[in-house]
Order: structure tokens, then sequence, then C-alpha cells
């Protein structure tokens, strides 16, 4: 049995108490350490290979490698699809998370709301977010389809359009239409972590805002909103890496195109790898975004230190 | 006591006419799985250790699905019992960059079957071991000439063998014949020339309101170029110099005056006529082979595998079949199919040579060719007797043997994939987007090989 010391005490029962802690703390550490050396070991051989690669000329013609300097990454930054697909990319993190934000907020704040059939509402809006992405892209590529595809038929029935509008074959469509696909895939992840947010709101103190006369918008700014803060700053940090790192949807739904208006770098640096055979400037690729993300994500601990004010 | 040694007389011989019948028919079992071909490897106890095959599947083709099968998991492994055989199939599109990984990292399998397109990369990076004719055992002049390119290092059209065709095909024309008849078209009158099919298009758009000619732009496809370049050729493009009879594939012809008239017939149907269905630039095969089939595409270029799909799955379709349009220049098509390769640290080359062996036996080479959706390689199997019974089964078949000496090379260069499945999807996405005219894009697309080439 653990006797605790008064704080401050000073007498030998609290060193023994301290001492005691101390091992029970180290206790747990052999615990951990085989999952802890299969998890570096599995995350940084690929991470330091890359790396490694990523000043290796890789010629497809033979297997052999050879040191050459930066010349990977100045060819990864001078190739005009790259930064294209990296703009592209940009567009897609931005107008996703922010649109995952927005609608996973007002889905949330609707399922909060409701007195009925709660559950069954959340389980409706959480199918997208559930079904895989292959299966979502083909499905979607149907609802796109020129000639027989559902949003076509909507548009033509509607008498907005005399000619079906190919959505994936168009420069200006391709990018919204593979982009709604994503934010209907991931919006959902961001209504349950908002509802769950919600949920956690005092209801006292919603209450007390209604009696002090607020508005319900005045009530969600003013006191829900303080108290989703981490959640938003989670969900969407959370949210910033997915929707960046995706690849399933543009690659099975455009491959990149027409004329690489779909193209993010994660397609990006599979072309070059694995149509190109250009193993190492692949990898300077790679370590690039590695880069944007690195400093995302630091940014993303700052934001996270920072406690806002009067909230537990 | 007499009867009972009768008795035991007749126990005895009937149990050996019985034990002889089961003999018989075991083998005759066996003999009905390798109909119609010869064990391959004498001497079979000697073939032993490991052996890994990897193989690809052009789903879900179910005849060529089951002969895989039979030739993987039954045939093979009963022929070499002291060998531990096992074997992998694959999806079209995983093929490659899993064996490219597996291969580069000196890895398994022993023996892989690849699309001919991919055999230049392993090739040129010697990944792959020699065949010689005598260790095979297999005359080479069995195997056509242009199919060999794809198997010497560099494309050359001498010099040593680094796997061998276990399969080749050429695409061909379809037609509606129907959607011809309500077009005013003659539906035993296929275009034959690529000047006709862009007028057919046009005519039966303007007359039917269905799509002319289903085109295939997809970025990132080598469906696109599969199509494209008959084109290119018939006009006189080449993309190095594949049109010649020995190429060198060091001169660069994708800027030439062929490319551009193909890119403007291309432009023509999609921009001006608008007689091709308007979702092109995101189309691939199955995505035109769906309209098709609907009846939505009057024509289409596409693999004999597809006419048997079309035969199963719509089979009152009136469907005409027909060889790939010529041009001012020549008529030609791209010599498609496969090769088998084995892996050059392989260290069970006598096994996976007896694979090879077996694979290309008569019998097997043309069941699991036709399998393919395509025709047997060897000279043997196509006379076989087995060929002439799929022969007959398999729609415009005659179709395709005709077309088979038109096939031209994809580019046999390791930069080859990226040549195919990039820079000339993009060169055609130019034009049809309307941001470069044929002669521009041409010329930027030559540009970009060049600078490919030189590394």
């Amino acid at each position: 049995m653990t006797t605790l010391a008064e704080p401050g005490s000073g007498t030998p029962a609290a060193f023994g108490s301290l001492r005691l802690r101390w091992g029970e703390r180290l206790a747990g550490y052999p615990y951990v350490l085989p999952a802890v050396l299969v998890v570096t070991a599995v995350m940084s051989y690929p991470f330091v290979y890359s790396i490694y690669l990523s000043f290796r000329a890789t010629p497809s013609y033979t297997t052999r490698t050879h040191f050459n300097g930066l010349a990977n990454y100045h060819a990864v930054l001078h190739d005009p699809i790259f930064l294209h697909s990296l703009l592209t990319t940009v567009i897609w993190t931005a107008g996703s998370t922010i649109a995952d934000l927005l609608l996973g907020m007002g889905a949330a704040l609707l399922v909060d709301r409701l007195r009925w059939f709660r559950g069954p509402a959340r389980a409706a809006l959480m199918l997208p977010y559930i079904v895989g992405y292959v299966v979502a892209s083909y499905a979607w590529l149907w609802l796109y389809q020129a000639e027989y595809g559902l949003l076509n038929d909507l548009l033509a029935s509607s008498h907005l359009i005399s000619r079906p509008i190919s959505f994936l074959s168009s420069l200006t469509w391709a990018l919204p239409a593979v982009m709604l696909v994503n934010i209907w895939k991931t919006a959902p992840f961001a209504m349950i972590m908002f509802l769950a947010g919600l949920q956690a709101v005092p209801e006292q103190t919603v209450l007390a805002a209604g009696l002090d006369g607020a508005s319900p918008a005045r009530a969600f700014l003013e006191v829900k909103l303080p108290y989703l803060r981490r959640v938003i700053v989670i969900t969407s940090i959370v949210l910033t890496f997915q929707n960046f790192n995706t690849f399933t949807i543009p690659y099975i739904m455009t491959s990149g195109g027409p004329l690489n208006r779909t193209e993010i770098v994660s397609n990006y640096i599979y072309d070059v790898a694995f149509t190109n055979l250009n193993f190492g400037r692949a990898a300077a690729a790679s370590v690039v975004v590695m880069i944007i993300l690195m400093l995302f994500a630091i940014a993303y601990a700052g934001s996270l230190s920072r406690r806002p004010p009067g909230v537990v | 006591m007499a009867d009972a040694a009768y008795s035991r007389r007749q126990t005895l011989r009937t149990a050996g006419l019985g034990a002889a019948g089961l003999v018989m028919a075991s083998a005759l079992r066996r003999g009905a799985l390798a109909a119609g071909s010869q064990d391959p490897m004498p001497g079979a106890a000697a073939v032993a250790g490991r052996l890994e095959a990897w193989d690809w599947s052009d789903a879900p083709y179910v005849p060529g699905e089951e002969a895989q099968a039979d030739f993987y998991t039954k045939y093979f492994p009963s022929l070499y019992k002291n060998l531990k055989f096992s074997s992998t199939i694959l999806g079209y599109t995983d093929m490659l960059p899993k064996l490219t990984v597996a291969w580069r990292a000196s890895n398994r399998p022993d023996v892989a079957r690849v699309a001919i397109a991919w055999s230049p990369q392993f090739v040129g990076a010697d990944q792959c071991a020699e065949i010689t004719e005598q260790e095979l055992g297999i005359p080479f002049d069995q195997f056509l000439p242009g199919a060999l390119l794809s198997v010497r290092r560099d494309g050359a059209g001498t010099g040593p063998l680094y796997g061998l065709p276990t399969n080749n095909e050429v695409m061909f024309l379809l037609y509606n014949k129907a959607i011809f008849s309500s077009a005013g078209l003659d539906p035993e009158k296929p275009p034959a020339t690529w000047e006709d099919l862009a007028a057919y298009s046009k005519t039966i758009h303007d007359k039917t309101g269905n799509y002319g000619y289903g085109l295939c732009a997809a970025q990132n496809n080598g469906n696109t170029p599969f199509r494209f370049m008959p084109a290119a050729w018939a006009y006189g493009g080449q993309i190095f110099d594949e049109l010649s009879p020995h190429p060198t594939w060091r001169t660069i012809g994708l800027g030439d005056q062929g490319t551009v008239a193909a890119l403007a017939l291309y432009n023509r149907m999609f921009n001006i006529d608008k007689s091709v269905q308007p979702s092109a630039l995101s189309d691939n095969e199955s995505n035109v082979e769906t309209l098709f089939l609907d009846g939505k595409v009057a024509m289409c270029i596409d693999h004999p595998s597809f006419a048997q799909q079309v035969r199963q799955l719509k089979p009152d379709l009136p469907v005409g079949g027909a060889m790939v349009p010529s041009g001012p220049v020549r008529r030609a098509v791209v010599l498609g199919g496969s090769n088998i390769h084995i892996r050059a640290t392989s260290t069970n080359k006598a096994a996976a040579l007896a694979l090879i062996r077996a694979y290309l036996s008569p019998y097997w080479n043309a069941r699991l060719g036709t399998g393919a959706g395509s025709e047997a390689s060897t000279a043997a199997a196509r006379r076989s007797h087995e060929q002439g019974l799929l022969s007959k089964e398999i729609p415009f078949n005659d179709i395709v043997f005709k077309m088979l000496p038109y096939g031209v090379n994809v580019p046999l260069v390791a930069e080859g994939a990226q040549i195919w499945n990039a820079i000339v999807p993009q060169m055609i996405q130019e034009v049809l987007s309307g941001r470069s005219t044929p002669k521009d894009a041409a010329s930027a697309a030559a540009g970009q090989v060049r600078e490919l080439m030189a590394g």
C-alpha cells in the first residue's frame, strides 16, 4: 500500500513515497519498450531511407544509385508540375478543411438540438466517413458520369443544362468536383468531434446565457464557441494533415487529370516513383512535403500549448 | 478347395483389372488436364528447390482466370513434385508497381509475366536473366520477330533475349451495326481510313445523337496512347523511330507531321464536330466500353477480350468487327501482349525455365494466351488443335490474326512507361482542352521526350 505524504512535508516517509512513485513510473517503461522499438524501427527506416534516397540519382535503367547532392531537390523545385501540384494541394487542403469545419459544425449543432432520433441522425451523417475511399470514389464517378449520372440527370430534368456536363473532364469543374467527394467523406469526422465538444459544454452556462437574454447565435458565439476552441483546433489540424495527404480519391477519379488540374502532391510523388521510376526525385518531393507538414505540426503544437482563458 | 482357389484367382484378377482401370482413369483425368501438351521437362525429379511466380489477370474474364488457376495450381505443380512452387495472380494495375519494388530489392518472385510495355524497364535495369534457345529447348523463330524486340536490351533487333513473349495481341475496331443503319451508313462497310472514321463519327452524331467514336484521352493512362498511336503511325508519326524495320530508339519523332495530323484529327472529332463523348478527357477503356455496350457509342477500338465480353453481356448487340483504319502512310496498331521473365538473381533458373517451357507448350500457350484476351505467342500454339477450337469461340479472331503483322511496338526504352502513360496523354489533353495547337503540343511533347532521354 502506498502512503502519500503531504505536499512539502519533507519527512523521510515523504521521500520514500517519492522513490516509490519514481519506481512505479519506471516500471511502466519495460512494458511499452517493445512497442516503442517496433514503431520506431518501422517508422524510422523509411523516414531515414527516404532522406538518403533524396540525395541519390536513381536512373530507371539500373538498380545502382549514386550521390547527386541537391540535384533531386533542384529538379523537384523547378518542376512546374510539382509546383502546380503543390498549389493544387494547398487549395485542396484549405478548401476541404474549411468546408469540413463549417459543415461539421452545422451538422453537429443540428444533431445537438435534436430531441428525438439523435442516434439515427448521427449514424446517418457518419455514413460517408465509414464508406471506404475506393467505394466512395467509384460511387461518385457514377454520380458525375455525363451520360448516366444522377447529377446530370437532375440538372437536365430541372432544365438547367441542355448538354450533359462532363465534370471530371472539365478544366474548371474537375477540381471542385473531386474536392466535393473529399469533403463529403471527411466532414462527418468534424461533426462527430464537434458534437462531442458541444455535449461537454455545461448546460447551466448555456441556460444562464439564455436567462440573461442572449440570442441562440450569441449564446453559440459567446458561450459554446470558447469551449469548443480546443476541439476546433485539434479537428482542423487532424483534417489538414488528412486532406494534405489524400491520395485515393483523385487517383481513382481522375488520375490527376485533366491536364494535372487534380494532381495533388501525393499523386505527383506516386507518379514520379512508379510511372517515371525516379525514386530519388520522388523521395526529394516527399522530403519537401514532410518539411511543409512539419512546419505546420510545430504551429499546431504551439497553438495547443496556449490554454484559452477561462476554459478548462 | 478348387472353388476357393478359383475364387481367389478370380478375385485377384478382378482386383487387378480394377486397379488397372483406376490407374487408366487417373491417367485419363491427368491427360484431360494436360490435353494437347506433353511433359515439357523430362527428368522432372531433378527440378527441385523453391520457385515463386507472379502473373496478372485481366479480370473479370472467367475462362482466362480458370486457365491460370489450372496451370498454376494443378498442371505445373503436378509435373514437378519435388519443387516447392507458389504463385500469385495480381491485378493489372497492381503488378507493375509491386514488381518494380520487389525486383529493385532483388527479392521475389523468380518468374514474372509482365505487359510488353513494362519489359524494357526490367530488361534495361539488368533485372532479367538471359534465356537461350538451347537451355529453353524452344526455337526462337516460333515467336513474332517484333515481339522479341521487347525482350532484348534497348529494343534491339538482334542480341540476347532476357525474356520471352507469352501472348501477343492487337486491337481492332468494333462497331454497332444498328447505329450505322440508323445513321444511313452501310453496316457492312466499316471505315477503312481514319478520315472515314472521323466522317462516319460526325454522320452518326448528327443523324442519331449517339457518339460516333469512343475516344479515350484520360491522363496518366496507357489506354490513351494505345488508341492514339495507331492514328499517329497511320499518318507517318512516330515517338522514336519505331516504324523503321530496325528501330534505334535514339531518334525522336514525336513532333513530326504525322503526329500533328493525328492530333488535328482528334481535335476535329472532339472540339469541332463534337462527335465523340464529352467526357473523353477523363475516359479510359472501361468508360468507353460501358458506353458502347449501352449503344451510346457507335465505334471503339478495343482488345479481343472486349468482343468476348460484349457477346457475354449483350449477346443481342449487332456488333461488327474491322481492322483498325489505315492512313495515308500505312495501317498500324500497337503490338500488345506480355512477356515472361526470370529474375536475374533467381537461384533456381532450372525450375524457372521449366515453368516457362510448360507455359509455352502449345496447349497451355494457346489456352493461357486466349484466356488473357490475346493470342498464343508461339507459331506451334497458334497452329494447335486447341487454338483451332478456341478460335471458333472467339468473335473476330480472324481479324486479330490479320492485324498482327501491322503491330508496332510501344517505346522499348526504360523511360517508355513515362512517355507512354504521361507524355503522350498530356500532349493529347493539351490539344483537346484547347490550350495548345496540335503543332505546339507535339513539339512540346517531343521536347519532354528529348529532355527525359538526355537524363
